[in-house]
């Protein structure tokens, strides 16, 4: 009996202990260990089918229960191993709220055999199907050329993820802050970048800007679409080629003397002329003659032998062939233009913005200087005029840059100082633009700044209005050269902004006056700001030889959308002449 | 309220056992055993409803058939039982009585449920409660021996005393145990036969009352009380036990 008593205690002393355990409680221990710092983004794909690829490292082939997920997964295996720390998750999204722009985050926790909980973070965002466009995929940097950009679409619906993963080393951002982003629906995003040629040998580079996005067109649900821009550009020497030559000072005046193929270029800072002489082919002969005094305008004799500065205060008379100062004449006003008459006569505008003594008469051998307060009409000449000559007439061709219309005045020199009672024409038009009135090479034609033609009423006379005859396909010039030879009317567009384009010097035929021909100037290599680059350039002045075979246009650099520290314009001048086929 | 008339009926079950002790008093006054030591195992069934807790099940997103099993599970659980009488009298004794049960349940598989109500966590792993409950008290017993050779007997107890409830609870997030106790009422009417003069083989049908009212919950970290307000524990059950039982 003590025995059957001895038993039953023994039993419900082991019943007892054996329901008193609180080991189960321990799994209440168990803490995060690790956490995986990257947030994987999952993308929507209409509930399909998708794997989530998960890395721990430390989880080497051990076996993992899935803990904790959001409810807008449902993964096919909820245990499963990670292979070399790598764990492929394959799920189905069960998402309700499936919108465009839903996003919604939420912790993934794994129970890793030995190992404990990992956590990390999956987020579920519903993009829609956004469609990556990439225009252009091609952008080559000429030589001359550090900028560019290219502008990503999305042409899809939904946003569009972006991000530049890699990119060559000699290619940066305006913006770097803007290398990934986010694009809504029929929207784009331009990115601007530079080409950095600083310390890289000469020769051809090329490499891929790689963007990768969330476009539609994944194999994969979710996955990243790798887009690329093919950029490549060519390093060279960053010097000048040697039919481009630099003018030192800025550029005030330019003319061609077709007679003796002489190019002269007045300067001023430093106040110099420049003589180009091309007669011996090849290289240009340079000549530079300093001037004494602020030079504003010249002239030529026809002939070509002698030579009138304009300056502050005086007019200087130079033997053309040897540069020699024949005469000073004092002014009490600042030139604007000067032409050579004939009879020793000069004829000058002054410098003033209205008003005005109208024109000056300088005799040039006696320093006699008479005004002329000449009118035609109701219309007197006004201050800041250009004149021109033509060739064996004598009369002079003037055109007002400070009044509207600027006017056509013809005014015969046969008397040294025109009057009012001199025979002469005006015509109330305003085809110059305030510039400069241009000549074909045998006087026939006037060229204007606007493209109009017109007959020149200097060589023949012409009763009533000064009709146009025909027009250039440009407008807006800034200089006309007419080449006979080649029948060629070369002209370039109003500087800086104008001539931003494409293509800044245009040759049209001057039968027809069908365009011929476009090109650019070449960019000039000088150091502006510190900075030694390669810069656009504008042509002012254009001319070509009497043959028609060698094209000279003096230039200074492209001012449009250049900095300048004091917003002053700034001169950066030089020749660049051409062969012409 | 349908507890105490359970309890009510049973009483009315032993009243014809007090009855038959009257009568047979004199005719065994001399020769009968006074100790009585017996050893019980048997099947309980819980007589808690388990509907509101099913449906609770089925909200977090348990389907129906894996709710119906786990509570047909835990309703349904063995039982086992000792108790010592010494009878002062040969149909009537006193004494004390322990009885142990003990059941568990567990999903057939594990589950996903929203458990820490963020809206968006689901967590994993095995539902599954283990749970024990332990009475002893004092009891009162009464026994009249009937047949040809009096070998068998019609017995019947009625105890008194102390309920502790003990419940291991395994969540996919959380693991949870619940204590607490209170005052039970346990009666037992069964029949018995002398195999020798010493043991007897018997079997009990009994019933015990007893209703939680609060629970202490520890997470092995923390431990908190719970007053369950309208949500009491009902540990009321129904035994069936076959007992041995030893007299000397």
């Amino acid at each position: 009996m003590r025995k059957i008593i001895y038993i039953t205690f023994c039993m419900l002393t082991s019943l007892l202990l054996g329901s008193c355990s609180n080991d189960f409680l321990d799994e209440n221990n168990k803490e995060i260990v690790g956490t995986v710092g990257e947030l994987i983004t999952i993308y929507n794909s209409d509930n399909s089918f998708q794997t989530l690829t998960v890395n721990v490292p430390q989880a080497e082939n051990r076996s993992y229960t899935i803990k904790q997920y959001p409810n807008w997964m449902k993964f096919t295996a909820m245990e499963s191993k990670f292979q070399a720390g790598v764990a492929e998750m394959g799920f189905y999204l069960v998402v309700e709220n499936d919108y465009t722009g839903f996003q919604q985050e939420g912790p993934l926790v794994l129970d890793i055999e030995g190992l404990g909980y990992v956590e990390l973070h999956v987020r579920y965002t519903n993009l829609g199907n956004p469609v990556i466009v990439i225009f252009p995929e091609d952008i080559y940097f000429p030589r001359e050329i550090t900028e560019s950009s290219f502008e990503i679409m999305n042409t899809g619906d939904g946003y569009l993820d972006w991000k530049i993963v890699s990119k060559p080393e000699w290619i940066t951002f305006q913006y770097p802050g803007e290398q990934e982003g986010r694009i809504p629906q029929r929207s784009s995003k331009r990115l601007y970048i530079n080409c950095n040629r600083a310390d890289l040998t000469q020769g051809t580079y090329k490499g891929d800007i790689v963007i990768e996005s969330n476009s539609k067109g994944s194999a994969q649900p979710g996955g990243k679409v790798t887009s690329k821009v093919k950029v490549s550009m060519e390093v060279i020497p960053m010097e000048n080629p040697k039919n481009v030559l630099p003018i030192s000072g800025s550029v005030v005046g330019a003319k061609f003397d077709k007679k003796h193929n002489l190019l002269y270029v007045l300067t001023k800072s430093p106040s110099e002329l420049i003589i180009y002489d091309i007669k011996r082919g090849g290289e240009p002969n340079v000549q530079k003659f300093p001037i004494s005094g602020a030079p504003g305008c010249f002239s030529l004799s026809e002939d070509g032998n002698q030579l009138f500065v304009g300056c502050s205060g005086k007019l200087l008379h130079y033997e053309a062939s040897s540069m020699r100062l024949v005469k000073s004449v004092d002014l009490d006003f600042m030139p604007f233009d000067v032409i050579y008459g004939e009879n020793d006569w000069c004829y000058l505008s002054p410098n003033a913005d209205s008003g005005g003594s109208g024109m000056y008469c300088v005799n040039i051998k006696t320093n006699e200087i008479k005004t002329s307060k000449l009118t035609l009409g109701y219309w007197s000449m006004s201050t800041k005029a250009y004149f021109t000559k033509t060739p064996g007439v004598s009369k002079l061709l003037a055109t007002s840059s400070s009044l509207s219309p600027s006017g056509v005045y013809l005014f015969d020199i046969t008397e040294p100082v025109p009057n009012e009672q001199s025979p002469g024409q005006y015509w109330h038009v305003g085809y110059s633009n305030n510039r400069p009135l241009w000549l074909s090479e045998n006087g026939d034609l006037i060229y204007t700044s606007q493209g109009v033609i017109l007959r020149n009423p200097a060589k023949k006379t012409i009763e009533g209005d000064l009709l146009p005859m025909g027009y250039l396909s440009d407008y807006y010039m800034h200089w006309i050269d007419h080449c006979e030879a080649n029948h060629s009317i070369w002209n370039v567009p109003q500087p800086d902004f104008y001539q931003s384009a494409e293509y800044n010097v245009f040759r049209e035929n001057d039968t027809d006056y069908s365009t011929m021909d476009y090109m650019k100037s070449s960019d000039y290599v000088t150091t502006i700001n510190n900075v030694k680059a390669f810069y656009k350039t504008c042509v002012h002045y254009i001319f070509s030889n009497k043959e028609g075979t060698v094209l000279f246009m003096v230039k200074n650099v492209n001012n449009y959308g250049l900095y300048s520290p004091n917003s002053e314009y700034i001169n950066d001048w030089s020749l660049e002449y051409v062969g012409i086929n | 309220m349908r507890g105490f008339k359970t309890i009510f009926l049973l009483l009315l079950t032993l009243l014809p056992c007090f009855s038959l002790l009257a009568q047979n008093e004199e005719k065994s006054e001399r020769d009968y055993q006074k100790w009585k030591f017996g050893v019980s195992g048997g099947m309980s069934y819980m007589l808690g409803s388990t509907k509101d807790a099913k449906t609770s099940m089925m909200n977090m997103g348990i389907d129906s058939k894996m709710a119906n099993n786990y509570y047909g599970d835990l309703v349904w659980g063995p039982m086992a039982s000792v108790d010592a009488q010494y009878f002062f009298k040969p149909q009537l004794g006193a004494g004390v009585k322990y009885i142990f049960y003990s059941n568990s349940a567990q999903l057939d598989e594990n589950v996903s449920l929203p458990m820490n109500g963020d809206g968006v966590s689901l967590f994993y792993g095995p539902v599954k409660e283990h749970f024990y409950v332990n009475y002893v008290g004092p009891a009162f017993c009464s026994r009249e021996f009937f047949g040809m050779q009096k070998k068998w007997a019609l017995t019947s107890l009625f105890s008194v005393g102390y309920v502790h409830y003990r419940n291991e609870v395994v969540l996919p997030d959380l693991a949870m145990l619940m204590t607490g106790s209170t005052v039970g009422l346990h009666g037992a009417i069964g029949v018995e036969y002398n195999l020798t003069r010493n043991i007897a083989l018997g079997l009990d049908l009994s019933y015990m009352y007893a209703v939680l009212s609060n629970v202490t919950l520890t997470n092995g970290k923390s431990t908190k009380k719970d007053d369950l307000e309208d949500k009491k524990e009902n540990l009321s059950r129904l035994d069936l036990g076959l007992n041995l039982k030893f007299y000397f």
